[in-house]
């Protein structure tokens, strides 16, 4: 049965992702290389204004939180005529607060969910499981093994991709965001079977992120298991003379 | 919530006092959070009252999401009493859909409204709305109060109840595009009307 009949009557989302570096928006391939492609209101702005389904800004600095860019925050989330989540450096439950007062839904968590797993759990007691989307990146070993990665994808852990979405679910995340670190930027399609594994080990939603670059990607995904797809290089790219052109066209809808 | 209201004309106040919603203009009960811990701030807060006093004397109050299921006795999520304005409960999307299978839960997503599908007193809202929930709505009496039923994996939700001057939606219109500030337009003309 694919996600698109499991979920009855509810559209698989497809979710703009945009990882932001230094208030930056920029794309990576592999996690690597971050060029810069524009400005984060802007691009919320016109997202918004495209229609698309959700977003989810993720600052990938590696750096704890700050305060002090919350105003910045809430200026973009203001642009948002949709749900919008935020990741990046989320360490305490003020932090959580301060970025869902910005006027973002969700918040993303990677790193915290293995350097203080009760912060999802607080998280989800405050504001509900909807609003903490448990990130994971994964990245295959010299031997082929798939293995869970935090820290922006730098520091290596020895969990295995199905464990820590059990674990997460547990800790009262709403959502997984399962992303490839191999396929990140390359467009080759998401990794299916990564995706399918995860999808039958949990019931909450998986969204699938790193890979994608055409909607036979995103329906193969969807038919592996995830209920929702995430792209970011698919809507903000280079055009000609490397202008950066953002765009969500409808002949990507699912 | 504010941006929505204001991007369509209004002139949205936040009540943080009981004193607040005394007045006749149109009242939102928005709501993210826990059904418990909700309940436990209207009693601190004296809002428990204050909403039931606004509701008696008929003014127009739009519930959201968790607000919607506030409007109802209580929860699974969580103990505490709700606003009972609503002969319904609040329940946990089971674990398997009908039929078996697994069901994804949050039920998370965009769903088109259906045509002729809406028992709002004003045009039917069109396009599609955003709903994440883990909870929905049931009525006592299958239907009773319901203004729009929806259905996931198998499981018949009320997306929206509606009695009186009180409406309560399980989507987000505050996050559904235009689609959304349609529905907002709609019932604020409404509630505008009706006012006492």
């Amino acid at each position: 049965m694919s996600a698109a009949e499991g979920a009855g009557g509810t559209v698989p989302r497809v979710i703009v992702s945009l990882t932001m570096l230094d208030g930056r928006l920029v794309r990576t391939r592999r996690f690597a290389g971050p060029s810069y492609v524009g400005d984060p209101i802007n691009a919320v702005r016109i997202f918004s204004e495209k229609g698309a389904d959700e977003l989810m800004l993720l600052d990938i600095g590696g750096n704890e939180f700050d305060a002090r860019t919350a105003p910045r925050l809430a200026d973009i989330a203001s642009e948002a005529l949709m749900p919008i989540a935020y990741g990046g450096g989320i360490r305490t439950i003020e932090h959580v607060r301060t970025i869902i007062r910005a006027g973002f839904e969700k918040v993303v968590l990677n790193t915290a969910l293995h350097a203080d797993p009760s912060l999802a759990t607080r998280a989800a007691d405050e504001f509900g499981t909807q609003a903490v989307v448990a990130s994971m990146d994964v990245r295959r070993g010299i031997l082929g093994g798939r293995r869970v990665r935090y820290r922006c994808g730098r520091a290596r852990s020895a969990v295995r991709p199905v464990d820590h979405a059990i674990a997460c679910e547990r800790l009262g995340c709403g959502e997984i965001l399962l992303t490839s670190i191999d396929r990140d930027g390359c467009g080759g399609g998401y990794d299916e079977q990564l995706l399918a594994e995860v999808a039958a080990a949990v019931t909450v939603p998986v969204i699938a992120r790193g890979g994608a670059s055409s909607r036979e990607h995103f329906r193969a995904a969807l038919d592996a298991g995830a209920s929702a797809v995430a792209a970011g290089n698919l809507f903000v790219y280079w055009g000609p003379r490397r202008a950066v052109l953002v765009n969500y066209p409808d002949e990507l809808r699912c | 919530m504010i941006r929505i209201l204001e991007r369509i004309g209004a002139e949205p106040r936040v009540a943080t006092d009981p004193a607040h919603v005394a007045g006749p203009s149109p009242k939102v009960l928005p709501g993210v959070g826990n059904f418990g811990h909700a309940a436990a701030s209207m009693d601190a807060s004296g809002m428990r009252q204050a909403l039931g006093e606004v509701r008696l004397r008929g003014v127009p109050v739009l519930g959201i999401c968790l607000g919607a299921q506030l409007m109802c006795r209580g929860s699974e999520e969580s103990p505490g009493r709700g606003l009972g304005w609503f002969r319904a409960d609040v329940r946990r999307f089971p674990r398997a859909a009908v039929g078996g299978a697994p069901l994804r839960v949050p039920h998370m997503g965009w769903r088109p409204v259906q045509p002729g599908a809406c028992g709002f007193p004003w045009e039917q809202p069109r396009g599609r709305m955003y709903y994440a929930h883990s909870y929905y709505i049931q009525p006592d009496q299958p239907g009773e109060a319901v203004a729009m039923e929806e259905d996931y994996g198998g499981v018949r939700f009320a997306a929206a109840v509606r009695d009186g001057a009180v409406i309560g939606v399980q989507f987000h219109p505050e996050k559904s595009h235009v689609h959304g500030m349609g529905f907002l337009r709609g019932w604020l003309r409404w509630a505008g009307e009706r006012r006492p």
